[in-house]
This record gives C-alpha cells, sequence and structure tokens, in this order.
C-alpha cells in the first residue's frame, strides 16, 4: 500500500517536472527587439514623468506609423547595466534618456552617435556650457532636455513667525548672506536652513563656480588631471560646516534623512534643494513657499549641473529616425510637458523654458525658467575617476567632516590622499 | 539555559521581526510620515493608498506573473535535476565523488557577476538573450550547485540496507532510484524547491541584464524602479510592492514547511 503511494507521487514529481522542462523550452525565443520598432529607453520614476513620456510616444507612434516607437521603463542601475552590456553585444536601445556625466564613458568609447550636426539649429538656443558638458571631443552625445539648479526655497509663513523680511529672489544672496539668513530663522527648537547632505558632493561640485573653485587642473588631458583643494575650493564645504558646527543654523542628521519632509512639514524655514523640487512642494504640501535669490558669491551665479539628455546610440541601425525621434522629443512643447513632469527642471532649449513660462504662470515658476543663462560647463565632469572619487571619498569624508568626526583639515587631506590613490 | 534561549529566541525575533514590522508599518504611512524626524513606529491612521498606487502602477502584475512563472519553473528544473545527480554522486565511491563534489562547489566561489558579461555575449550569440527560457536555464545553474549539496545530504541518509534489498529484489539503479531512493528524499526535494524558488524570486542580476524590454520584467526589476536617483523615490508604494512581493514566498513556505515536517516524521518512523 505504502509502495503504491511512494510509486504514485514519484511519478507525479517526475510528470511535473518532464512538464516543467518541456514548457519551458517551448517558450518561443524572441528577439531583442522587433523589426524597425525604435526602442526608447528612459528611467523616468515619478508617475507624471513616465505619463508624458507615454503620451509624447503615442503621439509620435500616431503620426509616423512607419517609424513606431517603442518605451522601455528601468532603473537607474538597470539602465547602466542593460547599456554597458547592450553596447558590447549590439543590443542597446535606439534612444536613451540618461543623464551627460554618466554618458560620457559611452561617449569616449564612440557608443553614441554625434548629434551636433543635426542639432546645429538648436545650438543658439541651448546654453553654451550645458552645450559642452553635453559634447566630447566636439561631438554632441546628446541633446540636453533638462538642467537641474540648487536654489534656496523659505517657508514664508515661517519668516513671517519669526518677524525675518523674505528677501525676493531678484535681490543678491551670497553665501555669508545665505549663512546670516539661517542664523536669523534659527530658534530653539528648529533648524533655520536643512541641506540634502546624503550626496553633499555634488553639490558642492556644482556650485563650485560661485565661489572660483576649480578643483582640478589638466582636465583635458584626461588622466593627469590635477586635484586642486584650495581656499575656494573648500570655501561651500567650510561654510556648510560652520552652519552645522557653529551657527547650529543645521542639522547634521540630514547626512542620512532628506530636509524635505521637515520643510514640507512645516519645520524648516530654508530648504537649500534643486528646483525640480518645486512640484513636489505644490503637490505633497500646502505651505506657502518662496525661491529666495540664486546664491553668488566671488565667481558669479553660474553654476555646473550636469544635464539630462536624449542621446542616440551610434549601434543603432535607424540612427535617422533615432534623431527625427529627439527632435520630437526636443520641440519646445513637449520639453515643456516633460519637465513640468518631472518637477520643475529647467528645458534645455530657450524655446522650452518660454514654454514652461508661457504655462505655469506662478512667480516661483517664471523666477526658475529665468535662470537658464546661469550656467556654466562642468570642467570636472570630464576627468576620468571622477565619479570614484566622489563616491569613495569625497561625499564619506564629507559626511565626517558635517558629523564632528573629523576636521576640514582631515577631510582635505583625506580627499587629496583619496585622488591620489586613484589616479 | 532556559533564560539564555528565551534571550536568544527574543533578540532573534526582533532582529528579523523589526525590519518587517518597519516595512508593513511604512507602506501604511502618508509620504510626509514616511522621512518625518518624529519617530512614527505604526501610523495611527493606516493609509492602504499606497497599495493602490503599487497595484496601479504600471507593470507591476506582469512583472508579478513573471517571477512566478520563472520562480516556479526553475524551482521544478531544479529539484528534478538535482535528485538523481545527488543520487549518483553520493553512491560513487572513490575520487568521482569527491571531485564532482569539489568542482560543484568550487564554482560557488565566484560571484554571479564575473560570469555575467560572458554569458550575455553567449547568449546573445545563441539567441537566447531576452527569453524566458534562457532566464530559466541560468536560474537552474546558479541553483544547482548548493541544492546538490543539499540533497546529497538527504540521499545519504537513506539507509544503505533499503538500497542494498532493492537491488537484491533485482531492480535496476534508475527502479531503485525512481521507486526507492525518490520517495525517501521528499523532504529534501521540497527543500530544494523551496530554496529554488525563493532564490530565483529574489534574484535581481540575472533579470536585470537578461530579461529587457517592459513585458519581460519580474518583480525585483520593477520594485527597482520605484526608487529615483540621488536618494529619492515613492517610498510609499515600493514599502507596500515589497509587502505584496513577500507574500507568494510567504505562503510557499507555510504550506511546504508542513509538508516537509510531515514527511521528516513519516521518514524517522521508517528507519
Amino acid at each position: 500500500m505504502k509502495q503504491s503511494r511512494f510509486n504514485a507521487k514519484a511519478k507525479l514529481l517526475s510528470l511535473a517536472a518532464i512538464g516543467a522542462i518541456s514548457i519551458a523550452t517551448l517558450v518561443p525565443v524572441q528577439s531583442a527587439s522587433a523589426a524597425q520598432e525604435l526602442r526608447f529607453m528612459s528611467w523616468a520614476w515619478q508617475e507624471p514623468h513616465i505619463a508624458v513620456l507615454k503620451n509624447l510616444v503615442a503621439q509620435w507612434n500616431k503620426a509616423n506609423p512607419s517609424i513606431p516607437v517603442k518605451l522601455e521603463l528601468v532603473d537607474e542601475e538597470g539602465l547602466y547595466t542593460q547599456l554597458s552590456t547592450g553596447f558590447l553585444a549590439g543590443t542597446a536601445p535606439d534612444v536613451i534618456d540618461t543623464e551627460a556625466a554618466a554618458a560620457l564613458q559611452y561617449a569616449k568609447s564612440g557608443y553614441l552617435y554625434n548629434l551636433a550636426p543635426d542639432f546645429r539649429y538648436l545650438q543658439k538656443e541651448i546654453n553654451p556650457g550645458i552645450w559642452t558638458t553635453a559634447s566630447y571631443k566636439a561631438k554632441l552625445f546628446g541633446a540636453p532636455w533638462m538642467i537641474e539648479q540648487y536654489i534656496p526655497v523659505a517657508n514664508v509663513d515661517l519668516f513671517k513667525k519669526l518677524g525675518v523680511a523674505v528677501p525676493k529672489p531678484t535681490d543678491t544672496l551670497t553665501w555669508d548672506d545665505l549663512r546670516a539668513l539661517a542664523k536669523k530663522v534659527t530658534t530653539a527648537d528648529m533648524s533655520g536652513i536643512g541641506v540634502g547632505l546624503g550626496s553633499a558632493a555634488k553639490l558642492t561640485m556644482v556650485m563650485g563656480p560661485t565661489v572660483g573653485a576649480k578643483y582640478f587642473t589638466g582636465v583635458t588631458t584626461g588622466a593627469k588631471a590635477r586635484l586642486i583643494q584650495g581656499d575656494a575650493e573648500l570655501q561651500i564645504v567650510k561654510t556648510i560646516n560652520d552652519m552645522i558646527q557653529v551657527d547650529k543654523s543645521m542639522s547634521s542628521k540630514y547626512v542620512s534623512t532628506s530636509p524635505q519632509t521637515d520643510f514640507l512639514n512645516g519645520k524648516l524655514p530654508i530648504w537649500f534643494t534643486k528646483n525640480s523640487l518645486a512640484n513636489t512642494i505644490d503637490l505633497q504640501s500646502d505651505i506657502k513657499y518662496q525661491y529666495l535669490p540664486m546664491i553668488s558669491g566671488s565667481g558669479g551665479a553660474a553654476q555646473a549641473p550636469t544635464a539630462g539628455i536624449y542621446a542616440v546610440s551610434a549601434q543603432s541601425k535607424q540612427t535617422k529616425n533615432s534623431v527625427k525621434f529627439v527632435k520630437f522629443l526636443m520641440e519646445a512643447q513637449n520639453l515643456a510637458q516633460t519637465n513640468i513632469a518631472v518637477g520643475g527642471s529647467i528645458p534645455g532649449t530657450a524655446s522650452g523654458q518660454a514654454a514652461v513660462k508661457a504655462l505655469k504662470k506662478d512667480a516661483n515658476w517664471q523666477f526658475t525658467m529665468s535662470q537658464g543663462a546661469n550656467l556654466t560647463t562642468a570642467p570636472f565632469l570630464f576627468v576620468p575617476q571622477w565619479e570614484a572619487w566622489k563616491g569613495s571619498f569625497q561625499n564619506p569624508q564629507a559626511k565626517l567632516l558635517y558629523t564632528g568626526k573629523i576636521t576640514l583639515d582631515e577631510y582635505k587631506k583625506a580627499i587629496t590622499n583619496g585622488w591620489n590613490g586613484l589616479r | 539555559m532556559k533564560t539564555l534561549r528565551v534571550i536568544g529566541t527574543v533578540f532573534f525575533t526582533i532582529f528579523f521581526g523589526l525590519p518587517l514590522f518597519w516595512l508593513v508599518s511604512t507602506s501604511l504611512k502618508q509620504e510626509l510620515q514616511i522621512g518625518s524626524s518624529d519617530l512614527i513606529w505604526f501610523p495611527t491612521k493606516p493609509d492602504w493608498a499606497n497599495y493602490s498606487e503599487a497595484v496601479n502602477r504600471s507593470g507591476i502584475l506582469v512583472a508579478a506573473w513573471n517571477s512566478l512563472w520563472i520562480s516556479t519553473v526553475s524551482a521544478f528544473i531544479t529539484t528534478a535535476v538535482t535528485a538523481p545527480a545527488a543520487y549518483l554522486v553520493a553512491q560513487s565511491k572513490g575520487w568521482f565523488s569527491k571531485v564532482a563534489t569539489g568542482w560543484v562547489l568550487s564554482s560557488q566561489v565566484f560571484p554571479s557577476i564575473l560570469t555575467v558579461f560572458p554569458l550575455f555575449l553567449i547568449y546573445v550569440k545563441i539567441g537566447l538573450f531576452n527569453t524566458f527560457t534562457g532566464a530559466i536555464i541560468l536560474y537552474v545553474i546558479f541553483n544547482l550547485p548548493f541544492s546538490l549539496w543539499l540533497q546529497r545530504g538527504f540521499v545519504k541518509n537513506v539507509p544503505t540496507e533499503i538500497l542494498e534489498a532493492g537491488r537484491i529484489d533485482g531492480a535496476s539503479g534508475l527502479k531503485v532510484l525512481r521507486y526507492v531512493v525518490l520517495p525517501l528524499i521528499l523532504p529534501g526535494s521540497i527543500v530544494v524547491f523551496i530554496y529554488a524558488f525563493i532564490n530565483t524570486w529574489n534574484n535581481f542580476l540575472v533579470a536585470t541584464v537578461f530579461l529587457q524590454g517592459n513585458e519581460k520584467q519580474t518583480l525585483t526589476t520593477q520594485l527597482a524602479r520605484f526608487i529615483g536617483t540621488e536618494g529619492l523615490g515613492l517610498f510609499g508604494p515600493f514599502a507596500a510592492a515589497t509587502v505584496l512581493s513577500v507574500i507568494p514566498t510567504l505562503l510557499l513556505f507555510i504550506v511546504l514547511q508542513r509538508k516537509f515536517t510531515a514527511n521528516l516524521v513519516a521518514g524517522a518512523v521508517k528507519s
């Protein structure tokens, strides 16, 4: 009796296994992409952004039935894994929605199509610094569709409650002015200002030009790039550290938590953040906010951000059609829709910025969209090993500094040694 | 001793239970409560909106189905292949058994990432890239070494007398395997199945490299899309989707664990 039950079980198990193997191997082998279909890969993750991209693709497919486009959504890590493997094996998507700093490695290897000849008509509309940031050896490897700047935002009601006047966006605000203002709005139970310190290195580098920081020499000579850590290069780090350690106007907790929630909960008077988060305030909170002036220093107010770009694979069998599709995405109205959906980033073209201004009459939006000229090239993006150095030394050491575990001198020594070790 | 055991159990429960509790709690919080500097253990008014947002996010249900399909088939094949292989390795005397076991286990030393790029290039050449078949083959290969080692232990526990009795009765090696060994190592097969299923269900690397395009996504790659750049993300829906993604593996474990325990007891009585 028992033997027959075992037999039945063994048969069942064998049949199930054989069935599974058969079914699995019967699944038809499919090619990486259907013929003639343009693959458009994006790391869009916010629902409004995804909806706009889907809508744009649908519009394109309706108007261009002979050049169908398929939108593929991936996460940030997945995007670069799929690009790295895809370029090696010839399976990369045709059009890529990515970021200039990260795309540079692929441009250097010749994987990205030179868009410069096709986008000359837009060059006068794109900030020269951003055009350079999206270029390698005079070849434009991506059409810049999105730019983010750092800007302080004030909670108007909290300022009013504390009896402090909110500077107008058109005023001038230096780093020292910001520090003094943060001190003024600091109370016993509330920090005056919050900066996301988890990736503070990016802010430091992007805002470097405002204090005349160079960070590297010999950038164009590639591997011989040398790190500079003089007074100008350390000024922003020192200012942030002084706000935490000396003035107590900023909490070091922002090393591990975002100030966003405190600001949106009405517990933080100043949030120093990216303009793309403007929509977050509108959507998630009913607090009254106002942008403070762009920070300016001895080097002016220009910032050196990276840019969101649309790139075309040089391996694409349909480069002309891919370029045509990117031109469609770069149309003013389409850029406006996309940048509004992302949360208020600045479109890469002047006509795109004007289109956002026409759609968003609010004073804050009008102000940020007028900052498209306040941009410059980010030379550090071209330094080999910069990303590795930032991740392994600049960010971790900054966190140690801001939490009082090391001094500014120790910070300087650690990041310099780190750079020398990487070279 | 008893006190130590109680302390150990409490510590173990907290160590593993707290992150799960926090995950469930986060899935029921509103966006502004999630990153709040005020410690909120559990929201006073649970907000289920994160769950509807997670389920309604495009592609998540397709990804769940893909994960279920790939994990089930991979686990079945792994279990089916492991049992006879483990029997062969366990029964072989001398150098073959040692070399085979050593070779299989040494393959575990290398991180999967090392083999991914060469495998990717091979897959593209032979047309297995971006197919479920290709992914299933990889999962089976990745699951096999540990499964074999696991199953080998169960086979070794089968009393030699029973195997010899089968042979004396005139059964061939295959018949002994089919009618004697397989029923006796059923608990081992269930353990292997659970291991292979969970390992495949949770795998990110193979899914992100070998399966591309919206319709081929698995749950792990879809979950990663809730996280944006520079520490930003949709953390509420992410937590909700993660809670939902744990349910199938939890159910599988609960159902099969009962079966597993029952078979273990049956084995004990027989021996």
